[in-house]
């Protein structure tokens, strides 16, 4: 079943939730649903699960005695650790553990260092023979 | 008329004395810090719980909110603006909490029937409010439980008076038909 004035009737039922309607606005909402029963049921069913919506509301004062102090005590601990001087014993132990790493790791290296090329017949040698080859007459054949 | 120049000379003192408030908080003083705590902690937890639906998480939330406000008050331009300041961040941090909430399958059949009416609406309304997403529940509760005008949800919500229109319309449309289905299913 088509329902004419449907998308007018939305609208105003939206903005009787924030506005009071016209006496217009009324007549036209209250025409509407006695067309339309089932809109009035629905809309009560939604009336009432607005109010439990709003009954929702926490009223009581909230008192938290020692809400205070823990604020304050945070915000203490929250100041102390932007300063200096609460991350000074870090940073000197993470100094002193960088330089400590640092020397093993020398002190490794050295032990582990490159053997010396001692290994009989690889060593380089002066030879007593000509390095040149006897190309037969030598030089002094050759001119004329 | 005279009690509408008494009631702006009362309005103009809070102003002052907030603004003391405020600038004493700058520079580190606790008691400065103790009194602004006072004053807005009842608002804040109140809020927090409403949009929250938890307790013990509001106030978590409302903690934090104040330790955030007096850690980024030197980037606060106007001393003036500080209620709303802090009111705005602590709205922000309840919408990081129900992001961060992992969705639960919601159930309506475990409700004892002899809780009452009353008691059984609040449950179903609480879980309603469980599916809706984070800005739209926000928005709703914000606008229905807390009573704020239009400015004052889009001016703490940090979104044009457009979008929390726009908002406030789903949300009610969602929850209507939540509403709706629920009832259809306990009944």
């Amino acid at each position: 079943m088509i329902r004419f004035g449907k998308t007018r009737y939305l609208h105003l039922r939206a903005a009787e939730q924030d506005r009071s309607l016209t006496a217009r606005e009324l007549r036209f909402v209250q025409r509407y649903r006695g067309r339309n029963p089932e809109c009035e049921i629905e809309d009560s069913l939604e009336e009432q699960g607005l109010d439990a919506l709003r009954g929702l509301a926490v009223a009581e004062e909230a008192d938290v005695p020692s809400f205070d102090r823990r604020v304050l005590r945070r915000w203490r601990v929250q100041s102390v650790k932007q300063t200096a001087r609460y991350w000074t014993p870090a940073l000197c132990g993470a100094a002193v553990a960088a330089i400590a790493l640092l020397a093993m790791l020398q002190i490794l290296s050295a032990a582990q260092g490159p053997k010396p090329l001692s290994t009989p017949g690889t060593e380089a040698q002066r030879s007593d023979r000509p390095t040149f080859p006897d190309l037969g007459g030598g030089i002094d054949s050759v001119r004329p | 008329m005279a009690e509408a120049t008494l009631k702006s000379t009362h309005l103009t003192e809070a102003v002052h004395e907030e603004l003391h408030w405020v600038h004493r908080c700058r520079t580190g003083d606790e008691t400065a810090l103790g009194v602004m705590i006072a004053k807005h902690r009842a608002r804040l937890i109140r809020t927090a719980t409403n949009i929250l639906r938890d307790r013990h998480e509001a106030e978590d939330v409302a903690q934090e909110s104040f330790l955030k406000a007096f850690r980024e008050l030197p980037k606060l331009r106007d001393d003036r603006a500080f209620s709303g300041y802090l009111y705005r961040i602590c709205v922000r941090l309840c919408m990081d909490r129900l992001r961060s909430r992992r969705a639960e399958p919601q159930e309506f059949d475990r409700i004892e029937p002899s809780a009452g009416p009353a008691v059984e609406n609040k449950l179903v309304v609480e879980k309603l409010l469980g599916m809706l997403a984070p800005d739209l529940r926000t928005t709703l509760v914000l606008r229905e439980i807390e009573q704020l005008s239009y400015e004052e949800v889009a001016e703490i919500m940090h979104v044009p008076l457009g979008t929390v229109r726009s908002r406030l319309h789903t949300a009610r449309e969602r929850f209507r038909k939540l509403w709706i289905d629920a009832m259809k299913e306990t009944s």
